[in-house]
C-alpha cells in the first residue's frame, strides 16, 4: 500500500492530487423499498476488511508524515447497493472479503419483502447502505 | 419492472463525490483499480483523458470492451500494478485510487 501511494507521489505532477475512495469498516443498514417508502429491514457488519483498512490508513499515514502530500479533504458518502431478492443481496455480498460474514438474516428479509410485494402491489426491493470514505492528498507543488 | 437484478449506486452518489473532490475538467487521470470501468464511464468525460489499470485481466478486458465509442477516443485500459506504474514521473494530474488502496 504504501508502494502504490509512492507510486502515485513519482506519476503526478507537482500540485497534482490523490483519490482514494474506499468502503468503510462499519455498520451497513438494509432497508425495504416500494415506489412509495422504504422500511428499515436489517443491519449487518461488513468488517471483513478491516485489517486491509488499518494496513491502508497506516500507509496514507505514512505517505503524509514522510512529506509526498498534504491531506487536502475528507467526505463520507453513501453508497446504495440496490437488489431484487435477498439472494441478490447475498451473492453481492459474498463477492468480497468485507460482507461475506455480515450476518444479514437473508431468509427473514426475502419473507419479509415478499409479504411487503403483496401488501403493497409493487415488488420491493432491497436497498443497501454502504458507507464509504473519499479522501483527497495534494502533492506539493508550485 | 427492473431489468437488472442488482444495481450498484444508481444515484450516481460515488462519481458525484469524486467530481465534487476535485477539479477533473481537461486533466490527465490515472484510475488504479478501474476492474471493468463501472466507474471511470461515470467521470470519464470531463477528463483530458484517462487511463484505467488493474491487475486483473478478465477485468481490464471486459473494461475497453465496454467503452463506448464517445469514451473511446480518450479512455485507454491497461493491465498493470498500481505498485510498479509503467509510466515517466509527472505525468498525471489525478490518481484516482478506487477501492484499491
Amino acid at each position: 500500500m504504501v508502494d502504490a501511494l509512492r507510486e502515485a507521489h513519482r506519476v503526478l505532477l507537482p500540485g497534482g492530487a490523490v483519490v482514494d475512495v474506499r468502503p468503510l469498516t462499519a455498520r451497513i443498514v438494509v432497508e425495504l423499498v416500494t415506489p412509495e417508502r422504504a422500511y428499515w429491514a436489517a443491519e449487518g457488519d461488513a468488517y471483513g476488511a478491516a485489517e486491509d483498512d488499518a494496513s491502508a490508513d497506516a500507509a496514507a499515514g505514512h505517505a503524509l508524515s514522510s512529506g509526498w502530500f498534504v491531506s487536502a479533504r475528507n467526505d463520507r458518502f453513501d453508497f446504495e447497493v440496490y437488489c431484487d431478492t435477498a439472494a441478490d443481496l447475498k451473492t453481492y455480498a459474498e463477492m468480497g472479503r468485507r460482507m461475506r460474514d455480515s450476518k444479514i438474516p437473508y431468509d427473514d428479509l426475502e419473507k419479509r419483502r415478499c409479504e411487503l410485494s403483496a401488501s403493497t402491489g409493487h415488488a420491493a426491493r432491497l436497498r443497501c447502505h454502504r458507507p464509504k470514505m473519499l479522501s483527497v492528498y495534494r502533492k506539493p507543488g508550485p | 419492472m427492473s431489468i437488472v437484478a442488482t444495481e450498484l449506486d444508481p444515484a450516481g452518489a460515488e462519481p458525484r463525490a469524486i467530481l465534487d473532490a476535485a477539479d477533473f475538467r481537461d486533466v490527465r487521470v490515472l484510475e488504479a483499480g478501474a476492474g471493468d470501468g463501472r466507474l471511470t464511464f461515470r467521470y470519464a468525460r470531463e477528463a483530458k483523458w484517462v487511463v484505467g489499470i488493474d491487475s486483473k485481466e478478465p477485468e481490464i478486458r471486459s473494461a475497453a470492451g465496454n467503452c463506448s465509442s464517445e469514451l473511446r477516443g480518450h479512455v485507454r485500459f491497461l493491465c498493470a500494478s498500481a505498485t510498479a506504474l509503467p509510466f515517466p514521473g509527472e505525468t498525471f494530474d489525478i490518481v484516482l485510487l478506487a477501492n484499491s488502496l
